[in-house]
């Protein structure tokens, strides 16, 4: 059973690297800077920001963007710290309330959406910095009827502990990931840091959706569903905040991986339906099968270890502890004789793909490649905790405990 | 962007390498087969000779006379050291094996020749130089927790008691009419089965200190 699952696993894996390079490799014409400046509103949802706020709305201050063009509105969801105190300090700023607290970021997107006046509006986490051409960059790629939303390259800067530094290399393999994706116009989510919309489009599909935990996938599924398209601006670079524990890193990633399973579930009448193309015949079915086979994976693998230990500790009680006579050293020759070559085979061909696409994704992001302990755990305990996260998203989602932001 | 025929043909070539590298894979597997087959045949070869030499030795001393007892207690406890790592090897290449089973069946039914000759060898020594050598007969089933738990525990057996002379046999292969000969004198009906010193018989899984009491009488 074990040797069957790494081989569907490792088949797994090799298939979808080297459908990936393959993508990566190709070329796409260039999009064309048009030097349009149409009015963008960006709306900047806030909930007990007053320590990142002033950094962010600095940073938009700072956009290459026509100042005349450019609306920000700055949306206190409730906080129950100075926030609003500290946004109130920009005179270039609109500043509302929200008071409905409890609904999530949902709701103070849809409180700003009510007040934007722009064309297009724009999505930045309070948490978050852009880059001052990012904006810029973005807009170009609305040229395109089709093009819903486009999204931004995301960048963590500085990692400081271990939670960081592997998560640094999460959103590097994400972003990069995304950028393939958008090529295949499978792109499926439209995350906080900075994300442009259609303002009318929007208002049209009925705003953010209140009653979901990450209404950034929810959205960009809703414009799926509608025949629109997500793009990335890969040039388009922002800096967010990452958290910093185990229990924040733990509760977020919850959060988003309960948001992936019922937000596919809500939209699976995409799934292997041939009018959405690559998104519901290639992306939604490799979203499922990846999840099973962790899954799968996860589970064949714990049986396996479960029942070492079990013969192992069953085997020291009969020899009293003695395990040291238990061991016999093969000779490197009958160790390498002994490998199971059909199995590895493949699997150190899909591991040097990974490998080969995360240095590609490093290059992508000009970003270094920094061999540290993080990269050994993310290859090795993180599959696991990673695993725990969807195995406890899945069994919050069957048993239906409430969705907390 | 790439349009929809250009992700069915990067998925059609990717299916294509991921065939070739599975493929690939298999072959590397026949041909490390066939080195693991030669690998062994050396290695039962090797021992054949030995025994052969052995034997020549115990016919030119019975002839031209000398110490037998003296000559053979090296000579056999040499053989039965490797008769245990052939065993080892042979266990631990058949798990892996791609397509090479016959082949592997052919090499168990010599190795399980061996371990009896082998054993007849020590049987006859212990009777005729009065040697306090501690003989095992180990009947396991493959497949069976019981029977891997045994197998350890009679490894850290040799490796505390050196003189203990272990000969495991795969109580489920039926292609050696010896081997079933030697399982009907015995009586084998379950796995793990012990035969100590040839006179005692433990059944099911036994721990390390029944033995120690049984080889210490």
């Amino acid at each position: 059973m074990k040797e069957l699952m790494l081989w569907i696993s490792s088949f797994f894996a090799l298939l979808i690297s080297l459908f990936w390079i393959q993508v990566m490799y190709f070329k796409e014409s260039k999009i064309e800077i048009v030097n349009k400046f149409p009015k963008v509103s960006i709306i900047i949802p806030a909930y007990n920001e007053e320590k990142g706020i002033a950094k962010t709305i600095r940073s938009v201050l700072n956009l290459d963007y026509p100042r005349d063009k450019l609306e920000i509105i700055v949306v206190d969801d409730s906080s129950k710290d100075n926030t609003g105190k500290v946004a109130k300090g920009f005179k270039e700023i609109k500043l509302i309330y929200n008071n409905h607290r409890g609904l999530g970021k949902a709701s103070a997107l849809n409180e700003g959406l009510k007040h934007a006046t722009g064309k297009f509006f724009a999505v930045i986490d309070a948490d978050s910095e852009v880059e001052e051409s990012s904006l810029k960059r973005i807009i170009d790629y609305f040229e395109d009827e089709r093009t819903g939303s486009v999204i931004s390259s995301i960048k963590i800067r500085n990692p400081k502990n271990i939670y960081q530094h592997i998560q640094r290399l999460e959103y590097i393999l994400a972003t990069f990931i995304r950028k393939l994706m958008s090529k295949i116009d499978t792109l499926h989510i439209t995350p906080g840091v900075l994300s442009v919309y259609k303002t009318n489009l929007i208002r049209k599909l009925g705003g953010f959706d209140e009653n979901n935990i990450t209404e950034d996938l929810e959205i960009a599924l809703r414009l799926r569903a509608n025949n629109y398209s997500v793009k990335m601006s890969p040039d388009s670079i922002t800096y967010t905040k990452i958290p910093s524990d185990f229990k924040e890193l733990w509760n977020q990633r919850i959060r988003w991986f309960r948001g992936f399973i019922s937000n596919n579930l809500k939209y699976k009448k995409m799934f292997m339906n041939k009018k959405y193309g690559a998104m519901g015949r290639f992306q939604l079915p490799l979203n499922a099968l990846t999840f099973f086979t962790i899954i799968a994976l996860f589970v064949v693998i714990s049986y396996e270890i479960v029942t070492w230990i079990y013969n192992l500790i069953f085997k020291l009680i009969l020899l009293k502890w003695n395990i040291i006579y238990t061991i016999n050293f093969p000779s490197l020759k009958e160790l390498l004789l002994s490998l199971d070559i059909k199995i590895y085979f493949p699997l150190t061909v899909s591991l040097l793909l990974s490998f080969y696409l995360l240095n590609k994704a490093h290059k992508s992001m000009n970003e270094k490649l920094i061999f540290n302990p993080a990269i050994l755990i993310y290859f090795t305990v993180y599959p696991i905790l990673r695993t725990l996260h969807w195995i406890t998203a899945f069994y919050k989602e069957v048993i239906r405990t409430k969705r907390k932001w | 962007m790439v349009n929809e025929i250009n992700y069915k043909k990067f998925l059609l070539i990717s299916l294509g390498f991921s065939i070739i590298v599975f493929v690939a894979g298999l072959l590397l597997g026949i041909g490390l087969d066939n080195t693991k087959v030669n690998d062994l045949v050396l290695n039962i070869n090797q021992n054949e000779l030995n025994t052969e030499s052995y034997f020549v030795e115990k016919e030119f001393v019975n002839t031209f006379g000398g110490d037998k007892c003296s000559l053979s207690t090296p000579r056999v406890t040499a053989l039965s050291e490797e008769i245990v790592r052939i065993g080892r090897l042979l266990t631990r290449y058949e798990t892996t094996t791609v397509f090479e089973q016959s082949e592997f069946n052919y090499l168990k039914r010599k190795y399980s020749l061996l371990e009896i000759r082998a054993y007849s060898l020590f049987i006859s020594l212990k009777q005729e130089c009065n040697y306090n050598y501690t003989t095992i007969l180990f009947f396991y089933d493959k497949n069976q927790d019981d029977s891997l738990r045994q197998g350890s525990i009679l490894d850290a057996l040799v490796n505390i008691k050196k003189s203990t002379n272990i000969f495991s046999f795969d109580r489920s292969f039926e292609e050696d009419p010896t081997l079933e000969t030697v399982k009907i004198h015995y009586n084998i009906t379950i796995s793990p089965t012990l035969i100590i010193n040839d006179k005692i018989k433990k059944e099911g899984l036994t721990d390390l200190e029944s033995i120690f009491n049984i080889i210490n009488k």
